[in-house]
């Protein structure tokens, strides 16, 4: 005969760290204006950008881009 | 990294996805299926015909998983994957930069017109959750650049890494 524990599960609390990101989320407003989101659907060719040949830097976590 | 700091911006980007999913339901009316960039996912990428590069997204994304503040997001249709973007933070988080962006090449693929604004407006929404105050788009295919200049970035080349566009993020309303 087993023995079954019971274990009550709580719902993990998020630090203000994660919660400032979620207030900044709530403020963001679209990027666009209509006239440039016309522009940007008027587009017919390939979504794309990146390397052609698909490399990334070594230090990626260092990488600022520059 | 700390495995604490991993699961705050877990819990960030599973933020992210919701609120994203919900801002594209309210402003265009469509059910979208916003998420991280799975593998089950990327097997749909295989079969795209017409791709200008033929991209390893198992290998991108296997890269980008160590950082703990990378943007990935995967937009799909009723499980059909329409667009793929994926990047980092800065360190001193001026700008967030997407390494690789790519559309589902089918011309019938959902969401036809407006995906690339929905990929860009999924990058300024993680940009303002992260405080980002520029989005930038590294190496986009030279058609493009007209249509970014006229939706408001600059071209710039950098030292390292070439042609990208820039944007500065509107902030929200405090």
């Amino acid at each position: 005969m087993t023995t079954v524990l019971e274990r009550e599960v709580t719902p993990k609390q998020v630090s203000g760290f994660v919660r400032g990101a979620i207030t900044r989320m709530q403020k963001s407003r679209p990027l666009f204006t209509e006239t440039e989101r016309k522009a940007l659907a008027a587009y017919d060719g390939p979504i794309v950008s990146g390397d052609p040949e698909g490399k990334l830097p070594d230090n990626l976590e260092e990488d600022d881009n520059e | 990294m700390s495995k604490s700091k991993h699961e705050e911006y877990d819990a960030i980007r599973r933020a992210f996805y919701l609120y994203f999913q919900l801002q594209v339901l309210q402003s265009t009316g469509l059910i979208i299926e916003a998420g991280p960039i799975e593998y089950s996912l990327l097997d749909q990428t295989l079969d795209w015909k017409g791709r200008r590069y033929p991209w390893n997204w198992f290998d991108l994304k296997r890269k980008f998983r160590s950082i703990p503040a990378r943007f990935e997001l995967a937009i799909s249709v009723d499980g059909e994957l329409c667009g793929l973007i994926i990047g980092k933070p800065s360190r001193g988080r001026r700008h967030l930069s997407a390494y690789y962006l790519e559309g589902n090449p089918s011309r019938i693929r959902p969401l036809k017109s407006i995906l690339l604004e929905m990929l860009l407006e999924g990058m300024r929404l993680y940009g303002d959750a992260l405080n980002c105050s520029y989005l930038r788009l590294i190496r986009p295919v030279e058609g493009l650049l007209e249509t970014y200049r006229a939706a408001g970035f600059q071209v710039a080349t950098g030292k390292n890494i070439g042609l990208y566009c820039e944007r500065a993020l509107k902030r929200g309303e405090i």
